[in-house]
């Protein structure tokens, strides 16, 4: 299975991702250039729905984790939402759950976070 | 009553399932798929087997970034490119243990890794798998030499890794 992009703005510099498949060694490489794009135009908030991604690894680990970094240097910050539990286990074993916001809800995101989704 | 029905998995002989498959990043989907079904054998719980996919999913990542940049080093050297190597899955069900050995055929001697570029924006992420290999199954192992690297994966039912 491959990997889906779903971007839109759902503010003037917030945009929301929706992610659908697998995010490994042979994905990332274009979701890492997909989210380039989107931050060349000017996102500052990246809000990722993982809700619908079944299989994430290290190089899927190491694009958000330098997606992160990117968006916090600019006053930003990336949001994740709605990790499966397979999913939200491998934030927990890593302890990168510790540095990302994650919630369950794009609406508690949106509240929590203090942006528009 | 009765427990004439009962068996154990003790009882079963060792088998063991042979992969090989490009060492290329497409290819991962395919091991995972395969080890999923050979994960099943055993009395695994549902996380257990999920634990194995990923450790061997990183453990062929590990492999293919290598290659990637073997292949990079070679073409800076102006070497002639080689066929794409294999990387070969061995998988020995023992009982309630599955070991797992992913082989690549990157000779380790001759190449030195100066333009590695597992570095991504500064996350070493190599690193990151192996961390998740050593977190999501029992032991894991690593062996190098002159005709490639081999890393050994073992879990057993029922272990908290």
């Amino acid at each position: 299975m491959n990997l889906t992009v779903d971007s839109r703005n759902t503010g003037e510099d917030v945009s929301l991702i929706t992610l659908e498949g697998e995010i490994d060694v042979y994905t990332s490489i274009q979701l890492k250039q997909d989210i380039a794009v989107i931050l060349e135009s000017g996102a500052k908030y990246l809000v990722l729905n993982l809700s619908k991604v079944e299989y994430l690894d290290s190089t899927g680990l190491g694009v958000l984790i330098g997606t992160l970094k990117k968006l916090r240097e600019n006053g930003g910050n990336l949001v994740i939402v709605g990790p499966a539990m397979r999913i939200m286990r491998i934030f927990e074993i890593t302890g990168l759950y510790k540095i990302f916001a994650i919630y369950p809800t794009e609406e508690e995101a949106a509240a929590k976070e203090g942006i528009s989704i | 009553m009765s427990d004439q029905l009962t068996t154990t998995v003790e009882d079963q002989a060792v088998a063991q399932v042979t992969l090989v498959v490009p060492c290329l990043a497409e290819f991962v989907g395919v091991v995972r798929l395969a080890i999923l079904g050979v994960a099943n054998r055993i009395s695994f719980t549902y996380d257990e087997v999920e634990d194995v996919r990923l450790a061997v999913g990183e453990a062929c990542t590990h492999a293919i970034e290598r290659c990637s940049e073997y292949r990079a080093y070679l073409t800076d050297r102006g070497q002639e490119q080689v066929e794409v190597s294999a990387l070969k899955i061995v998988c020995t069900i023992d009982g309630s243990t599955l070991t797992v050995q992913v082989t690549d055929t990157i000779p380790v001697a001759e190449y030195v890794d100066v333009n590695s570029n597992s570095s991504l924006d500064g996350i070493d992420y190599q690193k990151l798998g192996t961390v998740l290999m050593e977190i999501l199954v029992d032991h894991v192992g690593f062996e190098a030499n002159s005709s490639g690297t081999t890393v050994t994966l073992v879990k057993t039912a029922g272990q908290a890794s």
